[in-house]
């Protein structure tokens, strides 16, 4: 089975990010990892950061893994902490259940306005799954 | 509703489109290109600048725009036109009202994301000696930078709703934000009229009822510049400007709320448009027909963040005019408002008796002399138009034409346009050296990361002083004047 990861890749003007796993529930594990990632340099615990409970539900894979990115976006902004590490309970192609606890980032460095669908895919191989999404910054 | 989605063979919808020269400073791609194109696309240019535009997507991504049901004349691209997501961000596209689409994509998400400048009595030589510690000022004042602007100033729900639905001459009158003068000199008086605050989500609301008033972060800035070319004397005085003069240029949008208003229309387009018939080459294309209740549910919630965005900028005006008043007094330190105008957003103008929804993303609204809606002062000269550079570099004050009426849906550039990714940026700039040296060449900066400096860096665009005379040899905007920053505080 393919390795867990992401990378974060150029565009122009936005930040592309390509994510592979094995599992559903490592993809938006790694979404999460690499949305961190281009928000900020490193992040620690936040002292009494309270874990948020997240239930969502899309018409695919590919608006899933857009509302996912979403979610944790609006979060961001909401509590000025990032959700590096999220805990995913329940991950199918059209539900999604996660707790996310926030961290302290140590430098911020590029906003996120928000995921997009441009260039967006989701696909299942026989080693696991592949996703890009282009996120606007 | 026009048929649509007409099926692409995987080659034809990835070929690389090569414009071909239609004019001076105009190239095209023919409709044959791609059997799915309505309309030609059309790119203001010169040589150099069409080699840098081919080097990314963004070519490609006005040709799905062409594809747009209802798209009238043509997909037009700025000279400062680079890939985006969906729409290419220096694109242009008028759909007609009667059969037409509205696409959120089209906008972007930050909605009435624009330009402001003020111009005061100061000289250089006034002011050179405190930028430092004015620029040092208005940075405590004004909430910047993206994780650190939480916030001074917040408003009740319904003093949101207010905003959103009557924008900046509620502000001013209602909450003293500003002069009552200020509301003549912004596009639409400083408030969409269509606009409906039950159109705007809650979650939205949650995102701005707090950042009122902030500059947010990436490209996002307040400079204090000095004019140091003037084009032409008459206009420039017309506006303020003179060679010498001092000027406050404010570049921000709408905030989480414009973006979140962006989020849930294309969610819920991208969900319904197959009812009504559309497919798009890319699903950040999502639309719905503008007459169609999606359609106009958008339109209104666009109207409403750009309001909301309108009021960013009258709000951060305000917060700077307080410092330069307690730097220089009241009367020495005034700050008059030229002109505020944005890049983001769906306006219905009408051409040549035709009612078109003109989308503009990452382009200017620049209507000429003879329209009705500029200002008094400035009929008989045109609307005014800035053009950012980047940090380090000039940026423009320019004039709308009656010419752009016909040659570009009455739009122009909105700044230099991106040439590099953030990444390379980062790879190749090195944000604390970039730093000393902006400083070593008499421009103050705040900036908290170095990273993001670096994500901006000058060498990150294109050449604004190519791309402005374009603009102006092509005859949609003209040149008035030019600034260069002497502080600059980055969001």
């Amino acid at each position: 089975m393919i390795a867990p990861g992401h990378r974060i890749e150029g565009h122009t003007s936005e930040v592309r990010l390509a994510l592979q796993a094995p599992t559903l529930r490592e993809l938006y594990e790694q979404a999460a990892a690499a949305l961190s990632g281009v928000m900020c340099l490193g992040s620690r615990p936040a002292p009494g950061a309270r874990p948020l409970d997240v239930r969502l539900e899309a018409r695919d894979a590919a608006a899933l893994l857009v509302d996912w990115l979403d979610e944790l976006i609006y979060q961001v902004e909401q509590t000025g902490l990032v959700f590096p590490a999220p805990k995913i309970h329940v991950a199918s192609a059209r539900r999604l259940h996660a707790t996310i606890t926030g961290e302290e980032p140590v430098e911020w460095k590029t906003p996120v306005k928000a995921a997009t669908f441009h260039d967006l895919r989701v696909e299942e191989g026989d080693d696991g799954f592949r996703a890009v999404v282009v996120v606007d910054v | 509703m026009e048929p649509t989605g007409e099926s692409l063979s995987p080659r034809d919808r990835h070929a690389k489109p090569a414009p071909v020269r239609s004019g001076e400073r105009t190239w095209e791609v023919d409709p044959s290109f791609r059997p799915d194109m309505r309309v030609p696309v059309r790119v203001f240019a010169d040589e150099e600048l069409i080699e840098q535009i081919g080097r990314d997507r963004s070519l490609w991504q006005l040709v799905n725009v062409s594809t747009l049901p209802g798209i009238a004349r043509a997909a037009l691209g700025m000279p400062d036109i680079h890939e985006g997501y969906g729409f290419p961000v220096g694109g242009v596209a008028g759909t007609r009202v009667s059969d037409g689409v509205i696409s959120p994509g089209g906008i972007g998400f930050d909605i009435n994301c624009g330009v402001r400048l003020l111009v005061s009595e100061l000289t250089l030589d006034e002011i050179r000696p405190v930028a430092e510690p004015l620029l040092h000022e208005i940075s405590r004042t004004v909430p910047a930078g993206f994780g650190r602007s939480r916030r001074k100033f917040s408003l009740e729900r319904r003093q949101l709703d207010a905003l959103l639905e009557h924008g900046v001459p509620w502000l001013v009158e209602e909450m003293g934000f500003g002069l009552p003068e200020d509301l003549h000199f912004m596009e639409s008086g400083g408030v969409l009229s269509w606009a409906r605050a039950d159109r705007v989500s809650e979650r939205a609301k949650n995102r701005g009822h707090d950042q009122v008033g902030t500059l947010g972060g990436g490209n996002h800035f307040l400079e204090i510049e000095v004019v140091d070319a003037v084009y032409d004397e008459r206009a420039a005085a017309e506006l303020g400007l003179r060679k010498g003069g001092i000027t406050v240029l404010i570049h921000t949008g709408s905030r989480g709320l414009g973006h979140q208003v962006c989020t849930d229309s294309v969610k819920h387009m991208d969900a319904v448009m197959a009812r009504y018939g559309i497919e798009v080459p890319d699903r950040q294309l999502a639309c719905a027909p503008f007459s169609s209740p999606p359609g106009q549910d958008y339109f209104a919630a666009m109207a409403a963040a750009a309001n909301f965005a309108f009021g960013n900028r009258q709000m951060i005006a305000h917060m700077v005019r307080g410092v330069f008043a307690r730097q220089f007094g009241e009367s020495k330190g005034h700050l008059r408002l030229v002109y505020d105008v944005g890049h983001n957003t769906a306006k219905v103008e009408r051409f040549d008796g035709e009612e078109l929804v003109v989308h503009r993303k990452g382009a200017t609204r620049a209507f000429g002399p003879s329209s009705p809606e500029l200002p008094a002062p400035y009929r008989g000269i045109g609307q005014p138009i800035f053009i950012p550079g980047s940090m380090g570099t000039h940026s423009y004050v320019l004039l709308g034409t009656d010419a752009a009426q016909d040659l570009s849906l009455a739009s122009t550039c909105h700044g230099a346009g991106r040439a590099m990714s953030r990444a390379q940026s980062k790879r190749e700039v090195h944000g604390a050296e970039l730093r000393r040296q902006l400083e070593a060449d008499g421009i103050a900066i705040r900036c908290p990361s170095n990273a993001e400096l670096a994500e901006e860096a000058p060498s990150a665009y294109k050449d604004v002083d190519r791309v402005v005379q374009v603009v102006h040899e092509a005859g949609i905007a003209r040149k008035v004047a030019r600034v260069r920053p002497i502080g600059v505080l980055k969001g």
